[in-house]
């Protein structure tokens, strides 16, 4: 594994994104962009599901407005992160807030998973001014609670 | 609406419980306050590794023995920028560097400033290299420069923020050894005082949340 990381530091792209002026710096720039887009409308829907606001908006209109700009964040955000990590791969791994960044992101992305393929389905019993069932809210707590996980890990990448 | 307010806590308090989990092994090479800016210490070396580039260039030297504090240290040609903050007063309480690493981590500034105090290229291996600067309080194989002197003589300060601790002159530092050195290791990085802020921001979001519930909540 250490032969990967210091081989992806190496790489062109590594190289790049580490020597280049002012990229590193843009790119971090465009993390807390997509950051901001991912999690505040992510947040936002999760507190549609947890009942927040239902007698006035649909759930399916929340859903609507709000998780296609989530996605587009997701991908700022991925990409860029992805860039970063590249650079510094084997500063990144070292970090014992690794494991936790990737395990709570591997938990909010079962957790969008099971949310579609599961109880969103049955959205259209309960879209506007009913209380929304219980997995429909458990989904919204762990997605909120998760994605928050996720920036307290990232941040602490830096200083573990 | 009861049950939707204790729902939201949830998030926060695992935030926070995650916060505390995580804060407590922290090693980082981020602050001031992460080295021991009391004692200025000087080393040179030869530079036999390095990883150019952000966030921080890590520039490893083995380190030249014995090591001395070469004569007329103090009045080394710093930049006026330098000067404003305290950089003669680090050179005028500089010391020998006295742990026994044969190689020292030099963290540089990232590259950016780097280039705007002046320097051109990068450090490579093969060169010489003196650094004045600060020892990490938990891991002393890196040293963050208050500035270094590079091969053909070119003086780049490192710092561009006052220090949070000066650093002392060796004759003052040897007397209070005890406490007084003590003291700001375990006032650093310590439980309390971030559990203190984790709570204040995890009960500040949870707030902000409860205030955001129940206004949606009406009309």
């Amino acid at each position: 594994m250490t032969d990967l990381y210091s081989w992806l530091e190496r790489t062109a792209l590594g190289e790049a994104v580490r020597t280049t002026p002012w990229v590193y710096s843009s790119l971090e720039s465009v993390h807390l962009i997509g950051i901001a887009l991912l999690v505040g409308p992510a947040i936002a829907f999760d507190l549609r599901l947890l009942g927040v606001g239902r007698h006035r908006l649909a759930v399916t209109t929340a859903a609507r407005h709000l998780l296609p700009l989530a996605r587009f964040g997701f991908g700022l955000a991925a990409v860029s992160g992805a860039a970063m990590f590249v650079s510094g791969a084997s500063a990144v791994a070292a970090s014992a807030a690794a494991p936790w960044k990737l395990g709570l992101l591997v938990l909010a992305g079962a957790n969008v998973a099971a949310f579609h393929g599961g109880v969103y389905r049955t959205v259209s019993r309960w879209d506007v001014d009913a209380p929304p069932p219980g997995r429909a809210r458990l989904a919204g707590a762990v997605s909120a609670s998760s994605w928050m996980a996720v920036i307290v890990a990232g941040r602490l990448l830096a200083y573990t | 609406m009861r049950r939707t307010l204790s729902t939201l806590v949830l998030p926060a308090a695992l935030a926070c419980a995650l916060t505390l989990l995580l804060a407590t092994p922290a090693a980082a090479h981020h602050g001031w306050d992460e080295y021991d800016t009391t004692a200025a210490r000087y080393v040179s070396g030869t530079v036999v590794d390095v990883r150019w580039g952000n966030p921080h260039p890590d520039v490893t030297i083995e380190v030249d023995r014995p090591v001395a504090v070469p004569a007329g240290w103090a009045d080394l040609d710093i930049p006026p920028e330098l000067e404003e903050i305290g950089g003669r007063e680090v050179l005028a309480a500089t010391r020998p560097y006295e742990g026994g690493a044969a190689e020292l981590h030099l963290d540089l500034a990232p590259v950016e400033r780097l280039a705007a105090w002046g320097m051109e290229g990068e450090v490579r291996a093969g060169e010489t290299i003196q650094a004045v600067g600060y020892l990490g309080r938990d891991d002393d194989t890196h040293l963050r420069p208050e500035l270094i002197v590079l091969q053909d003589g070119q003086v780049v300060r490192q710092r561009s923020v006052p220090l949070p601790d000066a650093p002392r002159a060796a004759a003052a530092q040897d007397t209070a050894t005890g406490p007084a050195a003590t003291a700001p290791a375990a006032d650093q990085g310590g439980g309390p005082p971030a559990a203190v802020w984790v709570v204040i921001g995890a009960a500040a979001v949870a707030g902000g949340v409860g205030y955001a519930v129940r206004r949606a909540g009406r009309g």
